[in-house]
């Protein structure tokens, strides 16, 4: 199956856009925005990543290829189906990235994107290395269970992907009203990266925000409330490997020590639960500093 | 070999990225801004922290929270940023005048906290913290 990937295009443009980012926020005095420790761990994550899809990109693409042998009809090439598919791409994005913060397992592949307490276009590209252990593309096999082509949903999904870098800046504050209802934005993407407790899950979208207006997951930044970057229990670390899989040894190490019956739940059930309440989960954590249910505005 | 190649031109641009950062980002030690930033950050450690106290390094490079519990948090910096540790009992300090030298496991961090350097001293060696 052959489809056109355009982010071997985006990746130079990529490098210019952190390098240019770098200086401007020199210029601004914003020196803080970069460390370059931090930098380098995120492009690096960024590298396996694109190695590590590279390598499982036939399975992934041989997934695609038997679920759409199942489908009940075949939907083409059509220049509506592009449109259709990018947009239900961007849902079953939303589904997936909303999973990856609520099913350990997911969030043990999706945790590297967060570890960093920076929030800049390098972010961006902190990318995880093993979407493919934690069958991230299970999501994407709807699409072509109903007949959209294997090579358009990863054609979509690859710009699905490239529109997501230019949100990772603190560069850009608030764009015009009509773009801020529709379209995930800087804003509102710095909002998820928050480990503020109103900020918690929040503004899952990729693309489009009306998901998580329609599913009920928005928040809008706040001006009094200064987004604090990273993780609920910060990594720590500039160490590679430990930021690609600490939460798989995580995982593993819970396992091992939970009783029977607990052990599975360490799996499938979400990130800071644990069988005798030693950790917290997000929802704990917006209970108890009592933002739950206020996230959507 | 295009693969080769292609690493290779990545390997390349991440290593420029990295000189950049060095060059125009935060190399040293970072600054906090304020005690509401130093509660905030002590508030992120596992069930929160409500600080009832607190002393900042006199360069912001640092702080230590107590809490109505007798817990003490330490705020220490991670590159150009900031996260707090629960200190327990394995925590150990060491007073010279008005720098507190605080270590626990692998971390140590000098803070000049002045006058209340003694008092922390005290709070540090005392009964309250994690087990």
């Amino acid at each position: 199956m052959s489809y056109f990937d355009p982010l071997p295009y985006a990746i130079p443009i990529f490098v210019l856009l952190v390098g240019a980012e770098i200086v401007w926020m020199h210029r601004g005095r914003r020196n803080r925005a970069y460390e370059p420790r931090d930098t380098a761990v995120s492009l690096l994550l960024g590298l396996g990543s694109t190695v590590a899809g590279a390598l499982t990109a036939g399975a992934v693409a041989m997934a695609l290829g038997l679920a759409h042998g199942l489908a009940p009809m075949q939907i083409g090439w059509a220049w509506w189906a592009w449109a259709l598919c990018f947009v239900l791409d961007d849902l079953a994005y939303y589904w997936f990235h909303r999973s990856a913060h609520r099913v350990r397992w997911f969030w043990a592949s999706h945790v590297n994107h967060h570890s960093s307490q920076h929030y800049n276009l390098s972010t961006a590209l902190r990318q995880s290395w093993t979407g493919f252990i934690a069958l991230a593309f299970l999501f994407r096999l709807p699409l072509a269970a109903i007949g959209f082509e294997p090579g358009m949903i990863l054609t979509c999904a690859a710009f699905n992907l490239i529109y997501q870098f230019w949100i990772h800046t603190e560069a850009i504050d608030r764009l015009p009203r009509w773009f801020e209802a529709v379209m995930n934005t800087p804003s509102h993407h710095r909002v998820h990266h928050g480990v503020n407790a109103r900020y918690l899950d929040r503004n899952y979208a990729g693309t489009f925000i009306v998901w998580d207006r329609l599913f009920g997951t928005f928040q809008a930044e706040l001006s009094d409330e200064p987004i604090r970057y990273g993780l609920v229990r910060q990594l720590g670390s500039f160490n590679l490997l430990k930021a690609a899989f600490h939460e798989w040894a995580a995982i593993l190490g819970d396992v091992v020590r939970a009783p029977w019956r607990h052990k599975l739940s360490y799996i499938w059930r979400e990130p800071g639960w644990t069988h005798d309440g030693s950790r917290e989960t997000s929802a704990m954590i917006r209970q108890r500093q009592g933002c739950e249910r206020a996230g959507s505005k | 070999m295009t693969m080769a190649w292609q690493l290779a031109g990545s390997l390349l641009a991440i290593g420029l990225l990295v000189l950049l950062a060095w060059r125009y980002g935060q190399t040293g030690l970072p600054a906090l801004r304020d005690e509401v930033e130093a509660r905030a950050i002590a508030d992120s450690i596992a069930g929160g922290f409500a600080a009832t106290s607190c002393a900042i390094d006199g360069n912001g490079h640092g702080a230590l929270l107590r809490d109505s519990n007798g817990r003490i948090v330490l705020v220490h910096p991670h590159g150009a940023q900031f996260i707090a540790r629960l200190l327990g009992n394995a925590t150990v300090c060491r007073r010279e005048g008005a720098m507190l030298i605080v270590r626990d496991g692998n971390l140590s961090l000098p803070l000049d906290l002045a006058r209340e350097a003694k008092e922390w001293e005290v709070l540090l060696a005392g009964p309250g913290l994690a087990a």
